[in-house]
């Protein structure tokens, strides 16, 4: 059995790199693993002693390392992270980056393809002044689709200033509604608003569909349909909207104080509570709420301007008015300072 | 049934009571409604479509279906075209039931959540499907609420399954106005 003095050898912190050398020297005639698994599954490099404990990955050695007792499982790990630190400001024309972009194993599935860019230079363009190597080798299809796809999500999502958290939400949504294949005939269009809709909903900060449709190139009535697949499909459900997901936003568009939208949140809220608008959409309420609040303020809105940033009809602002004016003084914040007293609220 | 348009054309130039859906203007053509009266005091509306369906409104069973496609037949036949009664098959059955009292939706759909389902924005109603007995029924705040189903049975069905789970979610008589 030949002994190998790397192998099996308990690091220490001083000599490490030395200790790397000889080793790299000795595994090229050594090529056991300690590896321990069943035939059926891969190979998993594991302590032999702790087979159990989580290895602790040293990228500069690249090594794993036991943290029970010290053992070097496993080296020369290759680090697939990106092979120099890339700064925005720095208008570098050649891109440090050889390996390309750290890889998104979550949703492309290894993306271990090569591109060609175009050339610089006379020797890359042959006689007839084409390139020498042509363009880009194509990538996997079915990865192709999918990118198009994720591309489409960003720029919809960077249109309303949606964060990073949605828009991975959105991607690994469309990633799995993709591989189920179960929405196949869909535009991927529509199906890539309906998971934007649905990553908005899920995480605490729901947008209208009439949000999405003014990003979005399809119908609401297409979003809607595939947002019902889409809960099917994954067998999941969201959550309800309540008026006070929206008023944030609407207010803030409206440019209305602080004081309005605390206002227009409790009147709607109010307002559901009391059921005074059996049936309404919650968008609806909520813009009538927000009119109530605002006429009653010193910042005064028309119903159009609300109609325009809720996406709602100004007949229907109305309606839900209507509905709400009677009771409009039990519907107030206590401390609310009234600069329109309460009867002299207009009657629509 | 007939199936292309000049043949509902005639029908409606025929005498009987023929009357188109609305403006004639799509593609296929509009489909056609007829009036037709099934004994002494029953009467259904039928609506004949291009395809081999046709609809059949204001009826209370499925004899009664029975007895007014043939009605349909009959007449069709006696504008001359060759008809004859053959597979006659109820495909879907939509029924309309009233609650003495209202509903809260939002309750509703919180207490049966992923059987029910309630999209303010797309439907005014919440949709509960049933599905060991392929029954749909919507139901809308003021407590009315419409199923779908295949046949008569399994609607009737359904009603008993969800008057309880409405019942919790009613609406106290106070709050209504």
């Amino acid at each position: 059995m030949l002994l190998t003095p790397w192998r099996g050898k308990y690091h220490s912190v001083t000599n490490w790199q030395s200790q790397t050398q000889k080793a790299l020297r000795m595994l090229q005639n050594d090529s056991s693993f300690c590896c321990c698994g069943d035939g059926l599954s891969l190979p998993r490099v594991q302590c032999p002693n702790h087979p159990d404990t989580i290895l602790v990955e040293d990228y500069r050695a690249g090594d794993m390392i036991c943290p029970e007792c010290g053992l070097v499982v496993g080296d020369r790990v290759i680090d697939v992270g990106s092979e120099w630190r890339t700064f925005s400001n720095e208008k570098a024309l050649k891109d440090p980056s050889r390996v390309g972009d750290a890889q998104n194993p979550l949703l492309n599935g290894g993306d271990l393809t090569t591109m060609i860019s175009k050339g610089t230079g006379a020797a890359s363009f042959d006689e007839f002044g084409n390139s020498k190597y042509q363009n880009r080798r194509t990538m996997s299809s079915s990865d192709r689709a999918m990118l198009n796809a994720f591309k489409e999500i960003s720029t919809m999502a960077d249109r309303i200033n949606l964060p990073r958290n949605i828009i991975d939400r959105t991607n690994n949504l469309f990633k799995q509604v993709y591989e189920q294949k179960s929405l196949k005939g869909r535009a991927n269009d529509a199906i890539a608003s309906a998971c934007l809709y649905i990553a908005c909903r899920q995480e605490g900060v729901p947008r209208t569909f009439k949000e999405i449709c003014a990003v979005s190139r399809i119908s609401k009535k297409e979003i809607g349909r595939c947002f019902k697949l889409i809960l099917k499909a994954l067998e999941t459900s969201v959550d309800l909207i309540t008026t006070g997901d929206f008023m944030s936003r609407f207010c803030s568009n409206l440019g209305l104080p602080k004081q309005v939208q605390m206002a227009a949140t409790f009147i709607a809220r109010k307002a559901v509570e009391l059921d005074l608008v059996p049936g309404r959409s919650p968008i609806s309420v909520a813009a009538a709420a927000i009119y109530m609040a605002s006429q009653a303020s010193a910042e005064k809105k028309t119903q159009k301007e609300i109609g325009d940033i809720a996406g709602v009809a100004d007949v229907t602002i109305r309606q839900s008015y209507r509905l709400i004016y009677p009771r409009a003084a039990e519907l107030f914040p206590p401390d609310f300072k009234f600069d329109t007293p309460v009867d002299k609220l207009p009657q629509l | 049934m007939t199936g292309c348009r000049s043949a509902l054309v005639l029908c409606y130039t025929s005498g009987y009571h023929f009357w188109p859906i609305s403006e004639p203007q799509t593609n296929t053509g509009t489909p056609l409604v007829l009036y037709v009266s099934l004994l002494q005091c029953k009467s259904s509306t039928v609506v004949v479509f291009f395809s081999d369906c046709s609809l059949l409104f204001s009826l209370f069973s499925e004899d009664d279906a029975k007895l007014g496609a043939r009605r349909l037949a009959r007449v069709l036949q006696k504008l001359g075209f060759k008809v004859r009664f053959s597979a006659f098959k109820v495909v879907n059955v939509l029924a309309v039931c009233s609650m003495p009292f209202g509903i809260q939706l939002v309750d509703f759909t919180i207490k049966n959540r992923p059987i029910a389902s309630y999209e303010p924005e797309l439907h005014p109603a919440a949709t509960y499907r049933i599905k060991h007995i392929k029954a749909t029924v919507q139901v809308f705040s003021t407590g009315s609420i419409t199923v779908t189903g295949p046949n008569v049975q399994n609607v009737a069905t359904a009603v008993e399954q969800i008057y309880p789970l409405l019942f919790e979610c009613r609406k106290p008589k106070a709050l209504c106005k």
